[in-house]
């Protein structure tokens, strides 16, 4: 599912219209596309979840679109900022690259948006947040 | 969820009657063999033909027959399946197998068959999608509309072939047999198409492929080269055939054709004729590959953008010609 979202899988309009509705045009990888998954299961709880569930199920695919990036950068020496990564970006900043310009691809401006700082509010275990001792991502 | 019009199933057990049929019911008729094609443009609606005259139950459109000796005939009916397969192709027609067996999934080609592939519809982005779509961007040329969405100055159509075996069979200097309401006729391939994308096919409605003729092999090399973006289910958004008759490392002759980059498949003679009396060093793999990347003109009617399909027809030429070169 990472990979298809990384490698293939693009939603852009186009005359007010999806330009790819059909799943012919949006592409899902084939199993010629997909290599060996090992799938390894972390059974742990979350603490912070409701009764200690993780997520609904598509965040593992979160890591999958940097690394095939990184992959792409450790490959060919090019960012591609943008998913999905097809091979004519590729060539696009690899062209750039032989130019002697800075090779990167994918969109030159974001909008401006600041995050809210995220709330704990209580955990799943019915205490209140302050009391959870280890937190790995909070600063 | 999309659904087939209604339509009425004839399923005549000759050629004869099937031209016969055709004949009598005029344009609300249409052929089909495998339908691979045509039951999803009937989904679609870009046809609405309220009869059908099935070909898959005509036993003798079906085989191959011949030697790579005396020159192969393949049977419009044959499935992509089975062309890909046979010893006789896979060994001596090497890149008509190739071509054969990339045809979208092994599924699709278990029931497509070469002939449907060799008259495939032409494709685009603005014209191979649900009606409700169409309707939304307000038709365009090929169907139900005035202009072409993807050169809306042209006057003509710029729909694309996007058949694999149609360039292949170019380049092998195949002939299709056609039978009609006036007899049969042999036609060279290129004779079959037209560079137009409603009009592609120089066949009268009334006409039925039966079979399709491939020169004897005397020492011709084939190879086919399909750029898509996964590797299975997508048609070609690029298709290189190459074709060499080599007397030792010095090429006799060379045939090379484009696909999917206009509306028919596109020659590359020029680039053909560099290699003629030459060995395949990779400088002249280069200069081929340069001369044949100027016919190929691809817009921006298919996956991917036109100007990386523009780029890889020089990579695909001279991949193709390094696969031809090591024997």
């Amino acid at each position: 599912m990472g990979l298809g979202e990384v490698l293939m899988e693009e939603q852009v309009f186009r005359k007010g219209v999806h330009k790819f509705p059909s799943m012919l045009e949006y592409k899902s990888p084939t199993t010629l596309e997909t290599p060996e998954i090992h799938t390894i299961l972390v059974e742990t709880d979350d603490p912070e979840g409701p009764y200690g569930a993780k997520e609904a199920g598509q965040g593992p695919l979160l890591p999958v679109i940097p690394a095939v990036a990184n992959a792409v950068h450790d490959a060919v020496g090019v960012r591609i900022d943008e998913i999905p990564i097809t091979p004519d970006k590729v060539i696009r900043a690899l062209d750039l690259k032989r130019q002697g310009k800075t090779p990167r691809v994918g969109p030159e401006r974001l909008p401006l948006f600041t995050f809210p700082a995220p709330r704990a509010v209580e955990s799943a275990f019915g205490l209140p947040a302050e009391d959870i001792s280890v937190r790995p991502f909070a600063k | 969820m999309m659904r087939l019009p209604p339509f009425t199933y004839l399923a005549p057990v000759s050629v004869r009657d099937a031209v016969k049929l055709i004949a009598d019911h005029g344009p609300e008729a249409m052929l089909v063999a495998g339908g691979t094609d045509l039951y999803p443009n009937m989904k679609r609606r870009q046809f609405e033909p309220s009869l059908l005259v099935g070909l898959r139950g005509i036993r003798d459109l079906v085989g191959v027959s011949g030697s790579a000796r005396t020159g192969v005939v393949i049977g419009a009916g044959t499935t992509l399946t089975d062309v890909a397969s046979r010893a006789e192709i896979a060994r001596h027609y090497t890149g008509l197998a190739e071509a054969a067996g990339v045809v979208s999934s092994p599924q699709v080609r278990n029931v497509g068959t070469l002939g449907g592939n060799v008259c495939v519809d032409t494709r685009c982005n603005y014209y191979n999608q649900s009606y409700e779509w169409r309707k939304a961007v307000n038709f365009c040329m090929k169907k139900d509309g005035e202009i072409c969405l993807v050169a809306p100055g042209s006057s003509r159509c710029w729909a694309v072939s996007s058949s694999d075996t149609a360039p292949m069979l170019w380049s092998l200097g195949a002939s299709v047999r056609l039978a009609g309401p006036n007899g049969e006729r042999v036609i060279p391939i290129r004779a079959l198409y037209r560079d137009d994308g409603i009009q592609y096919l120089a066949k009268q409605p009334g006409e039925v492929l039966t079979a399709i003729e491939l020169p004897p092999a005397d020492g011709w090399r084939s190879t086919y080269l399909k750029l898509s973006r996964r590797g299975a289910f997508d048609f070609p958004i690029l298709g290189v055939a190459v074709a060499l008759r080599m007397d030792g490392p010095i090429v006799t002759e060379a045939a090379i054709t484009l696909g999917a980059v206009a509306s028919q498949p596109r020659p590359a003679p020029a680039a053909a004729a560099l290699l003629v009396g030459e060995r395949l060093t990779p400088e002249l793999i280069d200069r081929v590959a340069d001369a044949a990347f100027k016919p190929s003109k691809p817009l921006d009617n298919t996956d991917l953008t036109h100007p990386y399909r523009k780029k890889m027809t020089r990579v695909f030429v001279a991949r193709a010609l390094r696969r031809l070169a090591t024997p």
